[in-house]
């Protein structure tokens, strides 16, 4: 409660002054002259009890995305991850048959960004709430293609590589938007581990990976394709995991 | 100051809040600060100098190490630790960092691959190369080394087929690998490190510089 009065002490004839109350009332009114800010808060009042405790949740919207929330800021991630260590067969260039694999001649490819769905069980997508701020997350992928063998046309004795020079992309959608993409990589098994980042507003937000890839048929002198196939690698796309995550940063 | 208090010349023998000025500031502060509690800081942000430290978990833990100079093949079948470069192996133990559940655990580790192809023209089809990253966790209990993420894998070549041209992959390729776990139980973390083995040991990776980093994220 505010007083009205000052504590100096007046004897008989004395004055009052005018510093008798500006004194006094500085200490408070000065609060309201811009001293009421972070040093209002006393130095090492907090703890850990009274943070906000992260909440972590698991799969809240199909796409087994864990997340956590923080006060300032959230972290999602989810993992396609297959025992790709244990199923190398020599001669064999990637098939075990727990890879993520598509071949163009029997399977379903186009000529734009290919989703993994319905065929990859999780990883290539997260979901979950933003606050309005930044996403700033990566994509660490292992992607391969190689270069095959074929034989043809009109001189079926003469087999060479095809598709040597073929490229494969990786691309990171968010809520639809392309905005991380690996750049053009040449054929290998790599693992890419690709950034993204954009602001976000209060919305619900899904972080999909797709793949791009050119397909290549060689023509030979007299304009017939090279038909018979002795390696097939270079007709497929095969991804061997997928690490997607994603940090919000609160505004 | 725009809220000074107004000094009036008064009359002998009045009250010293007489003519109302100095009520009038103190009501007028009473009414304008009916809404400041303690709880009110009027700030968005608490800098850790505000936290106190040696009664809580930790907040961030960054745990870094780089070889700047050196490489080493790598022609192991199974699982060895890069330990090569001229500050030490990319095993590194630390203080156990407490972690709660929905904390982050953030892990990074880059390199370049030098330019020994090994054996590769004849083991094209025997090209692969995988590294995987660990950290020591437990919860609670005794720590082991588990893997965060999955093992990444690489090939020495363009062509897996065993008839046909090859093309080194290797030769100054940079790469990186990042990965993230957000803890379901309450532990610790006391060390990282990261790992490599390839598929045929007569090609060996050559591994030049690298970068192997941690960071420990809670509330």
């Amino acid at each position: 409660m505010a007083r009205s009065y000052t504590k100096q002490c007046f004897d008989g004839v004395d004055q009052f002054k005018a510093d008798h109350f500006n004194l006094e009332a500085d200490g408070i009114a000065q609060q309201f002259n811009g001293q009421l800010d972070q040093n209002n808060m006393p130095l090492n009042s907090v703890e850990h009890d009274n943070m906000v405790v992260p909440v972590r949740t698991y799969n809240a919207h199909g796409v087994n995305t864990t997340s956590t929330y923080m006060p300032t800021q959230s972290y999602h991630f989810a993992t396609f991850n297959i025992a790709n260590d244990e199923n190398v067969v020599a001669g064999e260039m990637v098939n075990p048959v727990s890879v993520y694999s598509k071949d163009w001649d029997t399977d379903d490819w186009d000529p734009y960004w290919n989703s993994f769905q319905p065929d990859m069980p999780q990883g290539d997508r997260i979901r979950f709430n933003a606050k309005e701020g930044m996403l700033i997350g990566g994509v660490t992928i292992n992607m391969e293609n190689r270069s095959g063998r074929v034989r043809g046309g009109s001189d079926p004795a003469f087999t060479r590589n095809a598709g040597e020079f073929n490229t494969a992309e990786i691309g990171i959608f968010c809520n639809g938007f392309l905005v991380g993409r690996s750049g053009r990589m040449n054929n290998g098994a790599h693992c890419l581990d690709i950034p993204y980042s954009t602001p976000i507003g209060n919305e619900f937000v899904e972080i999909q990976v797709k793949w791009f890839k050119e397909q290549y048929n060689i023509i030979d002198a007299s304009g017939g394709t090279w038909t018979t196939v002795d390696v097939d690698h270079f007709r497929k796309i095969v991804i061997s995991g997928v690490h997607t995550w994603c940090r919000n940063q609160y505004r | 100051m725009s809220n000074q208090v107004v000094y009036k010349n008064q009359k002998a023998g009045q009250a010293s809040n007489e003519g109302g000025s100095v009520d009038q500031f103190y009501n007028d502060l009473q009414t304008k600060s009916a809404n400041i509690g303690q709880d009110n800081t009027r700030t968005e942000w608490a800098s850790r100098y505000h936290f106190n430290w040696t009664s809580k978990p930790t907040l961030k833990y960054f745990k870094q190490r780089e070889n700047t100079s050196g490489n080493n093949d790598y022609t192991s079948t199974s699982y060895v630790t890069v330990s090569h470069g001229n500050n030490g192996s990319t095993e590194q133990t630390f203080t156990r960092q407490e972690f709660g559940v929905g904390d982050v655990l953030r892990i990074n580790f880059s390199f370049r691959t030098g330019t020994d192809n090994g054996y590769l023209s004849a083991n094209k089809d025997t090209d692969y190369y995988w590294i995987e990253l660990e950290a020591l966790l437990d919860s609670g209990g005794a720590a082991t080394w588990s893997p965060i993420g999955f093992p990444m894998r690489y090939s020495l070549g363009t062509h897996r087929a065993t008839a046909g041209f090859d093309y080194p992959a290797a030769g100054y390729r940079m790469y990186s690998g990042t990965f993230i776990d957000i803890f379901g139980y309450t532990g610790g973390v006391a060390g990282i490190r990261a790992r490599v083995k390839v598929e045929n040991g007569t090609s060996g990776i050559e591994i030049e510089k690298w970068n192997m980093s941690v960071q420990l994220i809670g509330a």
